[in-house]
């Protein structure tokens, strides 16, 4: 029950923050919205416009990765930063309790700004919506959420203990995460530029499945049948990545704890 | 004069340990070729990936036209990166803005300086870019984009015209954050979002709307990139004269911005303010 | 068996390894600190106490020895000890800018599993005890230092902690705020019976009025353990002499003064100094030495000893250096 709160708690914090400063909701739905017109207008100039649906889904899941880097893999960066970590660690609760808090205030948030970006995308660049398994598309949604915030609560971990390199690791993990797991076009399947080994590499990112699917079930109008190996792949990630975050995170701090480093800040 | 080239030394010093020091050497490698080797290829795979779904040809010069947009926009990131963040970084985190102001040499020749730094990291990133692209696309992909230089120096003037550019974005940035600080992470890619979309980096701007053609020469983006592209042989009246005094324009512009917001922010108590965002 | 005492070290010692260099950040500590006692950790920077305290408070683990928080392990039974404790770190300021002062309370009070109801009633019943009740709607970037650091106090007592570690609450803060957080501590204390506090700080006046034992540590090490008075008693029989001299180029000395300093006027160039002595009769030695340093002698006033002296005498200090050319 302790948990529960404490869960319930931060998730609070963080919805609650990121509404008070309304600057920042603003910014992160019109951002992903200027490189989602850029990229759309792209493929309606080279003539390939009828795909340009698939940039306006890449914006929204843009929003959802950089939340992940940001605001959570690095989070309990900042939280030892502000001091927040300390309490956090002699409180008597479970860390995973802390992050299931920020992933389920991000998740809400995020959804917001892709709630935001895709409608406002699909409306001024007047794209057609092609939803033909509702089912399918939440099942695809919630697996790709799921696994992308089991990979933050993963990250966050090894941030705690890392510091500063480890920070510097999401600038690496922007942009060619964009690119290799497929914001904007297919990185998997017959149309990917990529050899097959990058191929097998890229799908142990939960983006790269999981915005293949919605493209799918959005734009291509795509069922439940043709979607097998996406539910498989990030059923599968999700299974994995949550429970190794969870002994991750115990191990991380046991380590911390050891080596003196949960408290030492600017390293 | 003495005193001020040791300041810009000393500055483009810190910069260049800022960027390399604090990471280790491969997340350096990453951060400074990796990732922008990324932002290089992304567009240009984009415009290949959608041709083959769509069945349609793939035009190797408008291929070569996107190549040379997202390569040689590499600086401006970099200059917008480092300029829309560093009064937050150097007032907040690191609290050493009122020790240079109040320095001799005070802030300009430290954010030259820094600037410098930048844009000697930039020459490598957009380097390694241009080369990686040529390679995957001629025989990753088989494409053969037509990247020779044709005229020389076209290629240095535009280029030069595409620093002097960037180094405007560099003062105006912060200028606006030394001012709110609201902006202080947002206003970097706001800017960038804006460029990609209006600054004829992946496509002209009048495919937008033609209204808003006249952008493309008003903005320190579109002729320096549409130059590059003339010297290199793509048919676009691209001229880097023009261009340079574009850019040149741009440049005064973002020095003069920068001093006004500066003495502005010493009137309103703003260079040391912390936590206020 | 389990230990009676709110809080027991035996043969704690903590060392950090890094690639350069091995730091004994603790060696061999001892110590018994019984429920309902004020505790002061007293030592300079570097000390240990710090270190100690992050032992105590489950933060970090010892690399040698035991230690026990309300009978329980710290290395085994975090769990157990963590609920019953809270810590207050002056300097930090932890909370989120973004929400008011309330709901950062609220928090913190989910942390320890507090329902909703009792949650209101704590907070309110803290805000009010801390004097934080105006300001309890705004949002925590918007208050100042001060407000924050009663803050951060509140928060170390939402969970009504049966220990209490106050690391340093007072540092930084102006005079005013400094005596309202003393004050409140030492009214938290007397409120209900079995609440046990440990206090780091090195303000001797702070901990003088606060503590009713202390230990003094120096390179991981403790000194010397007792109330103030009985750590008075270290230097009772030696007396102190107040030493007023005045110097050419006081810049020169001021290095050898170190120890024995106390102020300094640039005006006349009067150098103030308190020297601890066995006898007396020591007197002549130092005026020669300061004589020797180039000083003339101004006044010498006899005085009594006082807890500050207690400290200097304990860590090393209270005398001048002469140098190599004495």
């Amino acid at each position: 029950m302790r948990n529960l709160r404490a869960a319930y708690a931060r998730a609070y914090v963080r919805v609650r923050s990121q509404f008070n400063e309304p600057e920042w909701v603003i910014a992160e739905a019109v951002i992903p919205l200027l490189i989602v017109f850029a990229a759309a207008t792209l493929y309606r100039v080279s003539g390939s416009g009828q795909l340009a649906g698939f940039a306006v889904v890449g914006g929204a899941m843009m929003a959802f990765w950089d939340n992940v880097l940001w605001l959570m893999a690095s989070q309990l960066y900042w939280e030892k930063e502000g001091g927040n970590l300390d309490l956090f660690i002699i409180a008597p609760i479970s860390r995973m309790s802390i992050l299931l808090g920020m992933s389920l205030g991000s998740i809400v948030n995020t959804s917001i700004r892709a709630a935001i970006i895709l409608l406002t995308a699909f409306t001024v660049l007047n794209i057609q919506l092609n939803v033909a398994d509702p089912l399918a598309l939440s099942l695809v949604f919630t697996l790709t959420l799921t696994a992308l915030y089991g990979l933050g609560m993963l990250m966050s971990s090894l941030y705690m203990l890392y510091g500063r390199g480890a920070l510097n690791l999401n600038e690496v993990l922007s942009e060619p995460v964009y690119l290799l797991s497929g914001l904007y076009f297919p990185t998997v399947g017959r149309y990917s530029p990529f050899p097959t080994v990058l191929q097998l590499l890229v799908s142990l990112i939960p983006l790269t499945f999981g915005i293949d699917g919605l493209r799918r079930t959005i734009i291509l109008g795509e069922t439940l049948e043709s979607l097998t190996l996406h539910i498989a792949v990030l059923t599968v990630l999700s299974i994995v990545l949550i429970p190794l975050a969870w002994r991750t995170l115990n191990y991380m701090e046991t380590l911390g704890r050891r080596e003196g480093r949960l408290s030492l800040r600017w390293i | 004069m003495r005193g001020a080239l040791k300041a810009v030394r000393a500055s483009a010093w810190v910069g260049w340990q800022v960027d390399s020091n604090w990471t280790e050497p491969f997340i350096f490698i990453g951060i400074q070729i990796v990732r922008p080797l990324a932002s290089t290829m992304l567009f240009p795979l984009l415009y290949v990936v959608g041709m083959r779904l769509a069945e349609a040809p793939i035009d190797l010069e408008y291929l070569a036209y996107l190549i040379i947009g997202t390569v040689f926009f590499t600086p401006f990131i970099f200059a917008a990166e480092t300029g829309g963040q560093i009064v937050s970084q150097d007032r907040e985190r690191y609290g050493v803005m009122k020790s240079i102001y109040l320095s001799k040499a005070s802030l300009t020749p430290y954010l030259f300086g820094r600037l410098l730094a930048e844009l000697g990291l930039s020459v490598i990133a957009t380097a390694a870019s241009a080369i990686f692209a040529f390679t995957a696309f001629t025989y990753g992909l088989g494409l053969p984009v037509q990247l020779m230089l044709k005229d020389a120096v076209k290629f240095v003037l535009s280029i030069l015209a595409v620093y002097l550019g960037a180094a405007a974005l560099y003062y105006l940035l912060p200028s606006i954050n030394l001012l709110t600080n609201k902006l202080h992470w947002s206003l970097t890619y706001y800017v960038l979002g804006f460029l990609y979309l209006a600054g004829d980096v992946l496509f002209p701007v009048s495919s937008l709307n033609q209204l808003l053609a006249p952008l493309e020469f008003l903005l320190p983006v579109n002729m320096a990139l549409n130059a590059a592209r003339s010297a290199f042989g793509l048919r676009l009246s691209g001229d880097p004269l023009q261009a340079l005094a574009v850019s040149a324009v741009w440049m005064a512009a973002g020095l003069y911005v920068f001093n006004k917001a500066v003495g502005y922010a010493r009137r309103k108590g703003l260079l040391d303010r912390i936590g206020w965002w | 068996m389990r230990s009676t005492h709110a809080v027991e070290t035996v043969g704690l010692g903590r060392v950090f390894k890094n690639r350069h260099s091995v730091v004994k950040a603790l060696e061999d500590v001892n110590l018994k600190v019984w429920s309902g006692e004020v505790f002061g950790l007293l030592g300079p920077n570097g000390a240990g106490k710090t270190t100690l305290v992050k032992i105590l408070t489950t933060l970090l683990l010892p690399t040698s020895g035991k230690a026990y928080v309300l009978g329980y392990d710290v290395e085994k039974e975090a769990g157990r000890i963590r609920p019953l404790i809270n810590l207050v770190s002056g300097g930090d300021t932890p909370g989120y800018g973004l929400i008011t002062a309330r709901e950062n309370l609220w928090f913190y009070s989910q942390l320890y599993g507090i329902d909703g109801r009792t949650a209101r009633r704590r907070i309110d019943e803290l805000l009010d005890a801390v004097g934080l009740r105006e300001v309890a709607d705004e949002k925590l970037r918007n208050l100042s230092t001060g407000y924050r650091q009663r803050l951060n106090l509140a928060r170390g007592l939402i969970n009504e902690p049966q220990v209490l570690f106050l690391d340093e609450p007072t540092i930084g803060l102006d005079v005013v705020s400094a005596r309202r957080i003393r004050r409140l501590v030492k009214e938290w204390v007397r409120g209900d019976g079995g609440r046990t506090v440990i206090l780091t700080s090195h303000y001797m006046a702070e901990v003088e009025e606060l503590c009713d034992r202390v230990a003094v540590l120096n390179h991981g090490r403790i000194l010397a353990v007792g109330t103030p008075e009985e750590l008075k008693r270290l230097v009772s029989g030696k007396t102190v002499a107040v030493i007023e001299a005045k110097f050419d180029r006081v810049e020169d000395v001021m290095d050898r003064l170190e120890a024995v300093y106390k102020s300094y006027e640039p005006a006349t160039g009067v150098v103030r100094m308190r020297v601890v002595m066995n006898d007396w009769g020591e007197t002549a030695e130092f005026v020669d030495k300061i004589t020797a340093m180039g000083g003339k002698i101004l006044s010498v006033v006899r005085s009594m000893p006082s807890f500050e002296d207690v400290y200097v005498k304990l860590v090393g200090g209270g005398d001048i250096e002469t140098g190599s050319d004495a």
